[in-house]
């Protein structure tokens, strides 16, 4: 195990809902509530992947992924996790490995965390 | 002593001239010009006008209705009460044949006889001169002169003198016609809601109307093209500017006639969103365009109602993601449970796929508003049609277990399309979903796939309910449920063949059917083929 999925998203019933069905499969996890939160959990422990949101207040997604280049800190997977009726356009705005579309399937979830964080 | 005979020509000459000139805007005192001139000039006891009404009440009545009667001796104008024509057929007759009656013995003149014991003795007329009045090629009336004392001769002067009359009664009817339609008109376009305003070549608004000024003069700039620009930014209907030269003035300068299309102006100064529908036509004299008008209408109530509408749209469409992500993602985190209840597992499966019902609906939502704001923006690939339609396949067996799924393919192996793949497996899915949704448990779903030179195309035919005929040529509009009411409606919002033939349209292919009620129906997506890489 290299490091946690750091979870950024800021609907907390969602993050909840995220950090259940990760840990049960013995995931760690970290959690942020905005872009700002993450790069401070990043900078203190870099993750093994981050799923993340794209609107969040504070610090949307986009803003992280530029400030995760502007610091120079080791660019962690990035899953972009959106209710955009166009996700992969929005995974490649911030150049991230992966995406899931609101409501996404537990196993797809999974399936996607693993590829990155075993 | 001078020629009178000279002298009195003279002085006719000067009357008629007096009174073709003056201002004829009012009709009643023309007449009383006339018959007043007509009596100090011709010494004539009582000079008339007088209309010939041919119908009263919608019933053929012909009636003489007195317009003004000036009496000499008494220096005044009078009225009359309206005659029956009908007693005095001989009369009207002579009228109509259009000629001067000047019946120089009135009350023997077969034409004019007929007055006698009711009118010429009771008033001593003993002589008549009719001259009739012309207005749109029609008798109007008469001008009528009565004298009264000993029998006199009308001359062959006085005779055209009094035609001269009659006809500047003609010219003064003509004018208070064009008055009257002037200002009918003026009322009209006064009053219109619509604004209307003809702008010079410059895009000066040279005419106007109370509209045009409250909607585009005083509100979003001025009279001046350079006063609204200063004023103002041109802007679509959704906001983005217009640049200059796409301002409707400027096209239809350049010959353009635009017919109803939205702009909005944005007042510099407060910031103040107006948006009019507009339209605008050239006019052009000898081949040069001189002017454009324009007509428009406030709409700008309505701009904000439909953008309000569409944006609670989406967003609400969107807001609803999140919680079916946390309602559905605990049922299936339920569901993996090694040990669950007895029911349990089909009811969380329930959960799971009441919530991919609702997420469907509002994909479909967001569709809607992203195809009505013009948003819909497709990520093109090119792609094997043969997999994308035996995938859609695969998944409609999984989800309709009770259905036969026949699949044959008449393309070799290859159909290569160049779309965006998840809109076109939506359509797919949506054509096989309704064959499944309106066809029995245990009947088939034939799909074919095949080519020719220009297009690939998708077959999808089912044995269900079919659709009603008259029905028919709805099926495609937004929100129309062929079935809807019926024990056949599924639901739905009657969105999804709406949806389905404007990505396909937009993909330069073409989606139609045909069904028989109560023997099935037959769907056909046509795709263009792409060219080998």
């Amino acid at each position: 195990m290299t490091g946690a999925v750091l979870i950024v998203e800021d609907d907390g019933g969602l993050r909840e809902l995220l950090a259940v069905i990760l840990e049960g499969e013995g995931f760690m996890v970290e959690t942020a509530a905005n872009g700002r939160e993450a790069l401070d959990s990043m900078l203190a422990r870099p993750p093994a992947v981050v799923l993340l949101d794209m609107r969040m207040p504070i610090m949307d997604g986009w803003q992280l992924a530029m400030e995760i280049d502007r610091s120079g800190i080791p660019r962690p997977p990035i899953v972009v996790l959106t209710a955009a009726a166009d996700p992969a356009e929005r995974a490649a705005e911030v150049r991230a490995d992966a995406w899931l579309a609101k409501p996404f399937d537990r196993s797809a979830l999974l399936s996607v965390v693993r590829r990155y964080a075993q | 002593m001078g020629m009178p005979g000279a002298g009195a020509i003279t002085v006719r000459e000067r009357v008629l001239l007096e009174l073709a000139r003056r201002d004829k805007s009012d009709l009643g005192e023309t007449f009383q010009a006339i018959t007043e001139a007509a009596a100090v000039v011709l010494d004539v006891a009582r000079v008339s006008i007088w209309e010939i009404v041919e119908n009263h009440g919608g019933e053929p009545d012909p009636r003489l209705v007195c317009k003004d009667l000036y009496l000499s001796n008494e220096r005044r104008h009078v009225s009359y009460v309206p005659i029956h024509a009908r007693d005095f057929p001989a009369y009207l007759d002579a009228v109509h044949e259009r000629r001067t009656i000047a019946a120089d013995d009135a009350q023997t003149d077969p034409r004019t006889r007929e007055f006698k014991e009711f009118y010429l003795k009771p008033l001593g007329i003993t002589s008549m001169m009719d001259v009739p009045i012309w207005h749109h090629g029609q008798v109007y009336g008469v001008l009528c002169f009565e004298h009264i004392g000993p029998v006199r001769q009308w001359q062959a002067n006085e005779q055209s003198f009094a035609i001269h009359l009659a006809d500047i009664a003609s010219l003064s009817l003509e004018a208070a016609e064009l008055l009257t339609m002037r200002k009918r008109w003026e009322v009209v376009v006064e009053s219109m809601e619509e604004g209307v305003a003809v702008l010079d070549t410059t895009g000066t608004a040279i005419q106007y109307n109370r509209a045009a000024w409250r909607d585009f003069g005083e509100r979003v700039g001025g009279l001046t093209f350079s006063e609204r620009e200063a004023a103002s930014e041109y802007v679509d209907a959704t906001d983005r500017p217009i640049p200059r030269k796409d301002w409707p003035f400027f096209r239809s300068m350049r010959g353009e006639i635009i017919r109803g299309e939205i702009c909005g102006f944005v007042v510099r100064k407060t910031g103040e969103r107006r948006y009019l529908r507009l339209t605008c036509s050239p006019v052009t004299e000898d081949g040069l365009i001189k002017y454009v008008v324009a007509v428009g209408v406030d709409v700008t109530e309505e701009v904000f109602f439909e953008r309000l509408k569409r944006e609670v749209l989406a967003g609400l469409a969107h807001e609803l993601k999140t919680p079916l992500a946390i309602a559905k993602g605990y049922a299936q985190q339920l569901r993996s449970t090694p040990t669950l209840p007895e029911g349990w597992p089909r009811m969380l499966d329930a959960i799971t796929r009441a919530c991919d019902r609702m997420d469907h609906l509002s994909e479909m939502l967001l569709d809607l508003s992203s195809m009505i704001l013009g948003r819909l923006r497709l990520t093109r690939e090119r792609i094997n049609l043969v997999d994308l339609a035996l995938s859609a396949v695969r998944r409609a067996e999984q989800e309709a277990p009770d259905h036969r799924f026949e699949l044959e393919v008449h393309t070799g192996p290859v159909a290569s399309v160049i779309v965006d793949r998840t809109r076109i497996a939506q359509t797919l899915r949506q054509l096989l979903d309704n064959a499944v949704a309106y066809s029995d448990p245990g009947t088939t779903v034939a799909i074919e796939v095949s080519t020719d030179d220009d297009h690939a195309t998708i077959v999808i035919h089912d044995h269900g309910v079919g659709i009603p005929a008259a029905s028919q040529p709805n099926i495609f509009r937004m929100f129309f449920k062929a079935h809807g009411g019926t024990p056949h409606d599924k639901g739905g919002l009657g969105v999804g063949l709406y949806l389905a033939r404007e990505v396909v349209r937009r993909h330069g292919g073409d989606l139609f059917f045909e069904s028989e009620e109560g023997k099935g129906s037959t769907f056909t997506l046509q795709l263009p083929l792409a060219g080998t890489p």
